[in-house]
């Protein structure tokens, strides 16, 4: 493959697998604070209820 | 934001960031012309500029949500500024990436410490200490408000990234937009410019929209853990 092909492919494999993996993290980050938020949420509602 | 407004919008900026990916990937590689001297690898050119639009565009936010924080002492612009540097990050991450890989074949050298390129290390530098320095710092009003002064001082390193290859005799080209006499692209070359610049753009809103997402989670469990400590 020519040098200059090939450096243009990694070029943009980098760069979008870059943005993509971000993309993915910031989804996975997301989920766990969702998920952190509901099991708090819970502990709020049940010590309510036992009031 | 509410929560179906926020998925409405996050679906929006999904369409509209892979519509125009596409685009940017057919107009770079079958439409725009190849380049005489260079040769296909000037291709990375569009991925490059673009990139290094967004991240300045990126770090302008900075500065103005930091001065905006400052001004206000509202929570909502220190999360957009942490929001907009980590996107900076990203992006500029993007033209340190696809500079060198152009640079190879164009120059026959991976890096050199020219004006230009040092002058966005230290750009690339500086922001990741702004995150550490986020990260690192404990006491929340006094995070955000070093962050917030942080980010109006790291600021002043983005236009010496701008002037560095006009003020400064570089290994990297001179500049082809706004360049002088010169200066200049081919229309059609201009068009995979810009084509690429609004993709790059599109997958920036995206991304500053989940960022942002995630300051105002972070914020909500910090408020909640509160109030489940105060229960105990």
């Amino acid at each position: 493959m020519d040098v200059g092909l090939k450096h243009l492919f990694l070029a943009f494999s980098f760069v979008w697998i870059l943005h993509l993996g971000y993309l993915l993290s910031l989804a996975s980050r997301q989920k766990r604070l969702s998920e952190e938020i509901r099991t708090l949420q819970q502990v709020l509602k049940g010590s309510e209820r036992s009031r | 934001m509410n929560r179906r407004n926020y998925h409405r919008l996050s679906l929006i900026l999904f369409c509209a960031a892979l519509v125009m990916v596409l685009w940017a990937w057919y107009a770079v590689f079958l439409q725009v012309p190849t380049e005489r001297t260079m040769g296909v690898v000037q291709r990375i050119f569009y991925l490059h500029l673009s990139s290094a639009f967004v991240s300045f565009l990126a770090f302008f936010v900075v500065f103005i949500s930091s001065v905006a924080y400052l001004l206000t002492r509202k929570a909502e612009w220190d999360w957009a500024a942490a929001t907009a540097a980590e996107i900076g990050i990203i992006f500029i991450a993007a033209v340190l990436i696809s500079g060198p890989l152009w640079a190879k074949p164009a120059w026959g050298i991976w890096w050199t410490w020219d004006a230009r390129l040092t002058t966005t290390l230290v750009l690339f530098l500086i922001y990741l200490a702004y995150l550490l320095l986020r990260y690192y710092t404990l006491e929340a009003g006094r995070q955000a408000r070093l962050a917030a002064i942080f980010g109006i001082i790291g600021f002043v390193d983005v236009p010496l990234v701008y002037m560095a290859n006009r003020w400064w005799r570089t290994q990297h080209p001179q500049p082809v937009i706004l360049g002088g006499s010169e200066s200049g692209l081919d229309p059609r070359m201009w068009y995979g410019l810009l084509v690429t610049f609004v993709a790059m753009l599109t997958v920036g809103a995206l991304v500053f929209l989940q960022r942002y997402r995630l300051e105002e989670s972070r914020h909500a469990v910090n408020e909640l853990r509160r109030a489940v400590g105060q229960l105990e």
